[in-house]
C-alpha cells in the first residue's frame, strides 16, 4: 500500500493465513534380506491443506547392516545431501513419492534386524517448523553360513554407542538452536505490559517497539484481510521470527531463533495464562501498572518453567523502579534457559524507559 | 528524581494533514522512528515521559504517554484510523489557525475516535499561534474563540515553533486522564 509519493512499503511475511496439512509413510519391498541382496523403501508425503509447505526434509538414516544403492528423489524436485537428507522445497497440495534402495551387507549373523530410521519434517508457508512424524522400518538379515551364536555381539554393542552419541547430539542442537530474543506482552491497545530483553539495545524503546508493533499489525489486518478480520501471527526478519499469540484483550509477541517443535505452543500457554489471571483486568484496563506488574512473572512459561511466587517477586523488586531488562548471561547467550541457560540466575537490572 | 512511571495512557494527535501535529509531538516528545512510517502506515507512535500532580495526594506521579500521530490525510483508510484509535484514552485535536477549513474539520475527526473509544479528555489545540497576527484577517472579532468553545473541549494557542502552550497540552491532557481514572469529573465533549 502505498499512500504518498516517494515512500516505500516493507516486506512483510504473513503468519495467519492457510496452513498445509502434511502426512508421511514408508514401506518396504520385502521384510527379510540375503546378504548382498536389496531393499526397496518408498517413501510417500502428501499435502493434503490448502498452504503450501515453504520445505519439507526426508531423513534416512541407514543402520551398518544396510548400504545406500541409490534414490530417485530429484524425480520429484528432492535434493539430497549428506547420508541421506532429502529437501524439498514450496510442496503444494498433492501426493509425493520417491524410492530409496539399500542392500545387506554380508558378515552379520542370520537374523539380525537392521532398523531404519526415517524422519520426516515440514514447515509452514513460512517456515516455521510443523509436522515431525518418525518412522522405523525393520528388516530381518539372513545370512547363510552364519549363525547368531558365534558373533561377537559386543562388537555391535560398541558400534552402538558412536550412533546413539550422535542421535543425542541432533536433538541437543537442534534444541539448542531456539534463542528467544525479546518477550513483549502488550494491551490490545499497543501499551505495552510487560517486556523481556535479551538484545535490546539502550537506544531502543521497548514502550515504542510495542505500539509500533501494534501500529503495523493493523495496517497489514486492513491492507491484506478480507471481510473477516485475521488476526496476524508472526513476522520474518533474516534470521529472527516474531511469534504473535492472540488473546482477547492482549497479544504475545516473541522475537526467537530457531525453534525447539514446542515453542509455539509454550507461547499459547502463557497467553492462556495471561488470559485466565488478568483477562477481568485487561478487559477495563485504565493504564495503571500496577495492576499487571504479575504478567512479568509469568514469562518462565516460555523457558518450560513455572511461573514466579508472586511473593518472592514482589520481594526481589522491592524498591526497583520501571521497566526490567534481562541481562544475558555471556556464558550462556544464544541459548535459551532451557537449553543451558540458568533462569535463576539471570540478573535483571533497573531501567529508566 | 522523576517519579517511577505509574501509568501507561494511549493519546491520539488527529487533525487535517499540515496543521502541524508531527511538528507539535516533535517539540516534546522521544521520536525514534522516522516520519516516513507515518505515510506510510498512517500513523506513528512517540513517547512522552512526564510527571503530573496525583489528584488525590497531590505527589508526582510518572505517566508514560504513548503519542499516536494519525496521518491526517484522507486516503487512509477509516477502518484503518478505527483500528489505530481503538484503546485511546485521550485525544489532542490539532487544526491550523490560518486554515478556517481545519477548525471545521476538528469535529469529524473528534467524533471519529469517540465513535470508536467513546467519550475522551479531549484538547483542542489551535496551532501556528505564531502567524496569529497574520489569522486576524481571518475571524472577526472574538470570532476564534466562538468557534473553538462550541467544540465543548478545552482549547489552546499553540506553536510548534516558539513552544506556545505544547508543554501544556500535554500535561494537561494527561492530568485530565488521570482524574478520569480517579474517576474524578471531567467534562467531556458530547460524545
Amino acid at each position: 500500500m502505498n499512500w504518498s509519493n516517494g515512500t516505500q512499503d516493507f516486506a512483510f511475511r504473513i503468519y495467519g493465513f492457510h496452513q498445509p496439512i502434511l502426512a508421511f509413510s514408508v514401506s518396504a519391498s520385502t521384510l527379510t534380506l540375503d546378504a548382498g541382496q536389496s531393499v526397496v523403501f518408498t517413501m510417500n508425503f502428501s499435502n493434503t491443506g490448502l498452504g503450501s509447505a515453504n520445505s519439507v526434509w526426508v531423513n534416512v538414516s541407514l543402520p551398518p547392516q544396510l548400504s545406500y544403492v541409490s534414490d530417485d528423489a530429484i524425480l520429484i524436485g528432492g535434493i539430497r545431501s549428506g547420508a541421506y537428507s532429502f529437501k524439498f522445497t514450496n510442496v503444494g497440495s498433492r501426493f509425493w513419492s520417491f524410492r530409496l534402495t539399500a542392500s545387506a551387507v554380508g558378515a552379520v549373523p542370520t537374523g539380525t534386524v537392521a532398523e531404519t530410521v526415517f524422519v520426516f519434517e515440514g514447515t509452514d508457508h513460512n517456515g516455521r517448523s510443523f509436522t515431525r512424524v518418525v518412522h522405523v522400518a525393520s528388516t530381518t538379515i539372513l545370512n547363510p553360513g552364519s549363525t547368531s551364536s558365534d558373533f561377537p555381539w559386543w562388537i555391535l554393542g560398541v558400534a552402538a554407542i558412536p550412533i546413539a552419541a550422535m542421535v543425542f547430539l541432533f536433538w541437543r542442537r537442534r534444541s539448542a538452536n531456539l534463542s528467544v530474543e525479546e518477550v513483549f506482552v502488550i494491551h490490545q491497545n499497543g501499551i505495552l505490559l510487560a517486556h523481556q530483553s535479551k538484545t535490546l539495545t539502550p537506544d531502543k524503546d521497548a514502550d515504542l517497539l510495542a505500539a509500533m508493533l501494534k501500529t503495523v499489525q493493523d495496517f497489514i489486518q486492513e491492507a491484506f484481510s478480507t471481510r473477516e478480520r485475521m488476526p496476524m501471527r508472526g513476522l520474518q526478519f533474516g534470521e529472527f521470527s516474531v511469534l504473535i499469540e492472540p488473546g482477547r484483550n492482549h497479544y504475545v509477541a516473541v522475537v526467537h531463533r530457531g525453534d525447539d517443535g514446542s515453542f509455539a505452543s509454550r507461547v499459547g500457554d502463557l497467553s492462556r495464562m495471561i488470559e485466565d489471571r488478568f483477562g477481568t483486568t485487561l478487559a477495563s484496563w485504565s493504564g495503571d501498572m500496577r495492576e499487571v506488574r504479575g504478567i512479568r512473572d509469568l514469562l518462565p512459561v516460555l523457558w518450560g518453567q513455572e511461573p514466579e511466587a508472586s511473593s518472592e517477586a514482589r520481594d526481589r523488586r522491592k524498591g526497583r523502579a520501571r521497566h526490567w531488562r534481562q541481562v544475558p548471561d555471556s556464558a550462556t547467550e544464544g541459548e535459551s534457559p532451557e537449553h543451558g541457560a540458568r533462569v535463576g540466575e539471570t540478573r535483571f537490572t533497573d531501567e529508566e524507559g | 528524581m522523576p517519579p517511577s512511571t505509574a501509568y501507561k495512557i494511549k493519546v491520539c494527535l488527529v487533525g487535517e494533514a499540515a496543521v502541524g501535529k508531527t511538528s507539535l509531538i516533535r517539540r516534546f516528545v522521544l521520536d525514534q522512528f522516522d516520519d516516513r512510517y507515518t505515510s506510510t502506515l498512517g500513523a506513528k507512535t512517540t513517547k512522552a515521559e512526564i510527571a503530573v500532580e496525583d489528584p488525590e495526594t497531590g505527589e508526582p506521579v510518572g505517566i508514560a504517554m504513548l503519542i499516536w500521530d494519525i496521518m491526517g490525510d484522507r486516503h487512509v483508510p477509516e477502518s484503518l484510523l478505527q483500528a489505530y484509535f481503538r484503546g485511546t484514552q485521550g485525544v489532542i485535536a490539532v487544526c491550523d489557525v490560518l486554515r478556517l477549513p481545519t477548525i471545521e474539520r476538528l469535529r469529524d475527526w473528534v467524533q471519529s475516535v469517540y465513535s470508536v473509544a467513546g467519550a475522551l479528555p479531549t484538547i483542542c489545540a489551535v496551532n501556528k499561534a505564531d502567524l496569529l497576527r497574520e489569522a486576524e484577517a481571518i475571524y472577526e472579532g472574538n470570532d476564534l474563540n466562538a468557534r473553538m468553545a462550541s467544540l465543548g473541549a478545552p482549547h489552546f494557542l499553540t506553536s510548534a515553533k516558539t513552544g506556545e502552550n505544547v508543554r501544556t497540552i500535554f500535561h494537561r491532557l494527561a492530568e485530565d486522564v488521570l482524574r478520569r481514572h480517579r474517576s474524578e469529573s471531567v467534562t467531556l465533549p458530547d460524545a
